[in-house]
């Protein structure tokens, strides 16, 4: 039997000030899957996905255990498991902090002692792999936010990762730009994780969907078949992609005893 | 929407072309020698003066927008030499009495305030100069490569990048006031509390993006070293170009003497 990627066993995680974020969350999911992350806010989405890299990484305030391609999240593993991780942040002003998205790009290989020449073919592919090539000397904050989000993955993309923990990738972002991260997310061969409440994304996306809630895992199975759950749905703040409304919208919004002048 | 714009102006001239290390030595050296020039050295600023002339001249770059950039600096230069007529030593030209108080205004002072001013608008000029025909990140990598220590390298570029970022903020947080106050008829006290307030939350909104910019630094393998990738080759006209502003600063710096 081989081993999953992500393999994650009874899983707690408390906030310093004594809050519980992850309550005994456990979840396997093998190279390659693609996997939605469902919840309301505060359900400890970012949280779990700060674990995978192991940002939060804290001894005192974990429990349980968390692996990544076999290697055990611990202070010793941490750099080697944060090269197979790519977190990608929902605001990639926090993620790109350099002055030229060369830079950017380059910091992952770089900080993990690659030699220049590897690093530039890095980049190179990297951009090339979100569309982004010949952008290599545009400095973030002249770049559209869908084209910081492409750069953000490719700063990820351009390490050795073999899993994705995207938070929500599509906020913010217009119909067509939405259209084209999720062709470019489609196209990537790295298992992906994604928090998000867009749903349609999940439904495009995802073909497994996991709910958060509270910090506990409460569904997770086929997207097909959860997503078609209303009664699941509705307990846990969320809503399905297909659901309008009954009716015309000036019908439904027109006060009562005004629909005829 | 008023934001922060960057101070560089796209150009292809040789003062562009030129590598950023050099440029950046070369505003250096001017500003150094036109520093050490002594008192009342006209002919020795004039010389300065046309040799900034004639490196805007060769830039190509707008005078009007240069004028207007050097003006904004030079309020706080002004108001620094406005004192040095009055505390100068030397032969008086005119005194205030008030009391027991005098107010002596002197000739060697005068001279001195006049060469302050000469000497920081030329220094304000170089360097307007420099960022406008360099862009930002090649100034940085010019000092990485010219071994600034790494920590400030790095405090460096992140303060330029969220520069633009936190104007932008600035920029919502105002709009937001503006959304809400009806015209600016309230008092000189109210519109500084709501600053003070724009201030306060515009400071803790960026602890709280400091804190994330490092989670995400920390999650590419950040682990306290500054690491760069850097690659710039002297070109041979560099050489000369250096060579030649060199002389030229040291015949300009000799007026003073002669």
């Amino acid at each position: 039997m081989t081993t999953p990627l992500l393999q994650i066993e009874q899983f707690s995680f408390h906030y310093a000030n004594g809050r519980l974020a992850l309550d005994r969350v456990s979840l396997r999911g093998e190279a390659g899957e693609r996997i939605g992350l469902v919840g309301p806010n505060g359900a400890g989405k970012s949280t779990l996905l700060g674990h995978l890299n192991g940002v939060l990484y804290d001894e005192r305030l974990m429990q349980g255990r968390l692996a990544v391609a076999g290697l055990e999240l611990s202070r010793r593993n941490l750099r080697a498991v944060r090269a197979r991780v790519g977190l990608v942040f929902q605001n990639p002003d926090d993620q790109l902090f350099s002055t030229t998205v060369f830079d950017d790009v380059a910091f992952g290989p770089l900080h993990l002692g690659r030699p220049p020449e590897q690093v530039r073919q890095q980049v190179a592919w990297a951009l090339a792999q979100v569309g982004m090539a010949g952008a290599e000397e545009r400095m973030p904050h002249h770049l559209s936010l869908g084209e910081r989000k492409r750069v953000a993955i490719a700063t990820v993309l351009a390490m050795p990762t073999e899993l994705l923990a995207l938070d929500e990738p599509t906020a913010g972002l217009d119909p067509r730009g939405r259209r084209e991260l999720v062709a470019l997310l489609r196209t990537l061969p790295q298992a992906l994780l994604v928090a998000t409440h867009d749903m349609r994304l999940v439904w495009e996306l995802c073909p497994r969907t996991v709910v958060l809630d509270g910090g506990r895992i409460v569904a997770d199975g086929p997207t097909e078949e959860l997503l078609q759950d209303a009664a699941l749905l509705e307990r846990h703040g969320l809503e399905s992609p297909f659901a309008l409304p009954e009716g015309p919208v000036a019908e439904r919004n027109a006060p009562s005893g005004a629909r005829e002048r | 929407m008023q934001t922060l714009r960057e101070p560089y102006l796209a150009g292809s001239s040789p003062v562009h072309r030129l590598d950023p290390r050099l440029k950046l030595l070369a505003a250096l050296a001017y500003i150094v020698a036109v520093s050490a020039l002594p008192d009342g050295a006209w002919r020795a600023l004039a010389a300065f003066g046309l040799l900034a002339a004639g490196a805007v001249g060769l830039s190509g770059l707008p005078w009007a927008t240069l004028l207007k950039r050097t003006g904004l600096a030079l309020p706080f230069v002004g108001l620094i030499a406005l004192s040095v007529p009055f505390v100068r030593a030397g032969e008086p030209l005119w005194a205030l009495h008030w009391g027991p108080l005098a107010l002596t205004l002197t000739r060697e002072g005068l001279v001195a305030m006049a060469t302050i001013l000469a000497r920081a608008w030329l220094a304000i000029w170089m360097s307007a100069l420099l960022v406008a025909a360099t862009p930002l990140p090649a100034l940085l990598h010019a000092l990485w490569l010219l071994r600034l220590p790494p920590i400030l390298c790095t405090t460096l570029t992140l303060m330029i990048r969220y520069l633009f970022v936190l104007a932008e903020e600035a920029a919502r947080l105002q709009t937001a006031r503006a959304a809400r106050s009806a015209g600016d008829g309230r008092s000189v006290f109210w519109r500084a509390r709501v600053l003070g307030g724009m201030v306060g939350s515009l400071l803790i909104r960026s602890i709280a993006r400091a804190e994330r910019i490092y989670l995400a630094m920390l999650a590419r393998g950040y682990d306290g070293a500054p690491r760069a990738l850097h690659g710039l080759a002297w070109r041979n006209g560099g050489t000369y170009a250096a060579l030649g502003w060199g002389a030229a600063l040291a015949g300009a710096a000799a007026l003073a003497y002669l």
